[in-house]
């Protein structure tokens, strides 16, 4: 029975020999995409919130509230999904509008817009950015738990690994705008 | 057909009545089923493509945002309408993004349809697709949904139920409406029909026909009124121009009656009348030839003597016309005459008066009914004649017989004298007509008148036979009268 050990090893090392730098390739090629498959995934993630800022339009009736001939969604913090919103910019409009896309970095410097997207990037708390926001007409988009309770009219959350939504009907109202019973019946109503 | 147009007028009349109701509520109830039925297929198919877009409209936002869940809790509410049974919501790129199935129905692959599933049914329970597109000008996707038109048959029979009453009650009515106005035709026409009938039965034309209104009934009403009026009217004139006619023939017969009559009185009374004078010439002249003939010479007598002779011949000629005019007025008494007897009695007395010197056979001559005094006229006048006219043979020959034939007695009296010519035998009988000269055979030619008158009287009828120089025979027949 010893006699054979040998033997095996043998067989064992000269496998190893053979395989062992493909094998290697192989390992690097997984371990490279298992870096690179996170902002993979964010894009589909922020692709499919993009989409969702945009199709929210039809279901939110901002009356006469949009002054001049231009559509502006606001973006504070920085977030994937303004290259994304760029793309649908490009194509779209929204009630016969063109489509802005316009960067904050700080609450200080938001200025009149009808959407107003609130990355999870950013580093201010939504307090200060909800006071700074102006007045009526803008809807207010998070991205992070909790924050439809704290006063964002819409917030994107997952549910079961599917994006979500949570609406806040006082804080729509609260900015003057009318949100669709079809919009609601989809969203998880916070009050 | 032939049956048909035997059978009555009201029959004819409630039958056409009937087929035509029959025929119009048929095609009425088979416009109403098939329309209703056809109102109710759109409706229900209406129906469902409203559901159908309902449901697209409400899952436009399920759609945009990708909430399967909602859309499916949606077709889950379709639950409460049984007619649909299966129902999906594609995406835009036409993947299934939610469906609904009833309870029981199972899977209905939308995207594989069993073709033509609408024309299989047989049970009458159609089904049928619907579609609604979502989304305007920017597709969204798709809402299928497949459901049935339920109680298709309860509706239909109930239908075919309605329709079936309405055919019995407008039947019931037409068949009530048309007896009760098909009164008004066949009710007068069957009163003319009676009425032609007791016409023609009775043979009355003063009946007249009830009529009225003024349609093709009244009129053939008054147009047999009219002929019946007309019937009446000739059949009155026939009437009256027969009287008319009787009467004139009436009217006639006594005229001449009376002419006759009178005829014969003038003819007696000139007779009678010429008698005395001619007696009276004659007579004046035999006193004369007696009395003065030695002062006469012989061509005065002789003179004389043509006088005396050609008065006592006008004499007889004038008791001969006597005679017959007599008989004009008399009548005949019929009794039961022995012809036998009688003839033989006239023989002697012939026998007695002329001389002859011919041989008479008589046959059996029987017993007839007529007036004796006549008939002895007739035997005398017909044997007289026979005696006569073969006077000249050197054996004359005269025979007297019967022979009955078609119910008559037919006497024959035949000579082998001097004959006729057949020419002139319908001469004979006149009154003054004679074949023969006074000097070949003396005679007045009335005696076979006479013969001819009394015969007349008789009921019987003369005729005469006869060759020239070879005889004549005169037949006078008398009709077998039953003494009782």
């Amino acid at each position: 029975m010893i006699k054979y050990i040998p033997n095996k090893n043998y067989l064992l090392d000269s496998w190893q020999i053979k395989w062992k730098i493909p094998l290697q390739l192989l390992m690097m090629f997984f371990l490279i995409c298992s870096f690179t498959l996170p902002p993979d995934e964010d894009n589909e993630e922020y692709n499919i919130k993009a989409a969702f800022i945009y199709r929210f339009t039809n279901y939110i009736d901002w009356d006469s509230l949009i002054p001049g001939k231009e559509f502006t969604i606001g973006i504070i913090g920085s977030s994937p999904v303004k290259s994304q919103l760029d793309e649908i910019a490009k194509t779209k409009t929204v009630k016969d509008k063109k489509i802005i896309i316009v960067q904050f970095n700080k609450p200080e410097d938001i200025g009149p817009c009808q959407i107003l997207f609130i990355s999870q990037k950013t580093s201010f708390h939504l307090g200060d950015i909800l006071a700074k926001v102006p007045g009526k007409g803008t809807l207010t988009i998070s991205e992070k738990e909790g924050y439809a309770k704290k006063g964002a009219a819409i917030n994107f959350i997952e549910v079961d690994n599917k994006l979500k939504f949570e609406a806040n009907p006082k804080g729509i109202s609260a900015a003057g705008l009318k949100a669709s019973s079809q919009l609601l019946k989809l969203a998880i109503i916070v009050e | 057909m032939s049956k048909f147009k035997n059978i009555s007028i009201r029959e004819k009349l409630i039958i056409i009545q009937l087929a035509t109701a029959f025929i119009a509520v048929l095609i009425c109830c088979s416009i109403f089923v098939y329309n209703n039925v056809h109102v109710f297929t759109e409706t229900s198919i209406a129906s469902k493509n409203s559901i159908a877009e309902i449901v697209g409209i409400n899952a436009a936002s399920s759609l945009e945002f990708e909430d399967r869940d909602a859309a499916r809790e949606m077709l889950q509410k379709l639950k409460s309408n049984t007619s649909i049974l299966n129902a999906v919501i594609l995406d835009k790129n036409g993947k299934e993004f939610a469906r609904y199935d009833k309870k029981g129905e199972g899977y209905f692959s939308f995207s594989n349809p069993v073709k033509n599933e609408t024309k299989e049914q047989n049970d009458l329970a159609r089904r049928f697709v619907v579609n609604y597109r979502i989304g305007g000008k920017d597709f969204l996707g798709t809402v299928m949904m497949r459901a049935e038109i339920s109680g298709f048959r309860d509706i239909i029979i109930s239908y075919l139920k309605i329709a079936f009453g309405i055919l019995l009650a407008s039947l019931f009515a037409a068949f009530v409406i048309s007896t009760l106005l098909q009164r008004s035709i066949t009710k007068r026409l069957l009163s003319l029909v009676h009425k032609t009938k007791e016409v023609t039965e009775t043979g009355n034309y003063s009946i007249r026909v009830s009529s009225s209104g003024y349609d093709e009934i009244g009129s053939l009403s008054g147009a047999f009124n009219n002929m019946l009026a007309q019937i009446e009217e000739q059949n009155r004139a026939i009437l009256s121009f027969n009287q008319n006619l009787e009467q004139r023939v009436e009217q006639r017969t006594i005229e001449l009656e009376l002419a006759n009559k009178e005829l014969g009185a003038f003819s007696y009374s000139v007779s009678h009348d010429l008698r005395a004078p001619i007696r009276a010439v004659s007579g004046y002249a035999g006193i004369l030839l007696e009395e003065y003939g030695q002062v006469l010479d012989n061509e005065g007598k002789r003179l004389l003597g043509e006088v005396v002779r050609n008065a006592e011949k006008m004499g007889t000629l004038i008791d001969d016309l006597l005679a017959f005019s007599q008989l004009g007025r008399k009548e005949v008494k019929k009794s039961q005459v022995d012809m036998d007897d009688l003839t033989s009695l006239v023989l002697s007395e012939l026998n007695s008066s002329v001389k002859h010197h011919a041989t008479i056979t008589v046959g059996a001559l029987r017993t007839i009914m007529g007036d004796r005094a006549l008939i002895k006229q007739v035997l005398t006048n017909l044997l007289s004649n026979a005696i006569k006219y073969s006077s000249k043979k050197p054996e004359p020959v005269v025979e007297i017989k019967l022979k009955q034939e078609d119910g008559q007695m037919i006497y024959s009296v035949s000579d082998n004298g001097a004959g006729f010519d057949m020419q002139y035998a319908n001469k004979l009988f006149g009154v003054f007509q004679r074949l023969h000269t006074e000097k070949e055979f003396p005679g007045t030619g009335v005696g076979l008148a006479i013969v001819e008158r009394i015969i007349g009287k008789h009921g019987g009828r003369v005729w005469a036979e006869g060759k020239l120089g070879a005889g004549a025979t005169f037949y006078f027949s008398l009709p077998i009268i039953d003494p009782s």
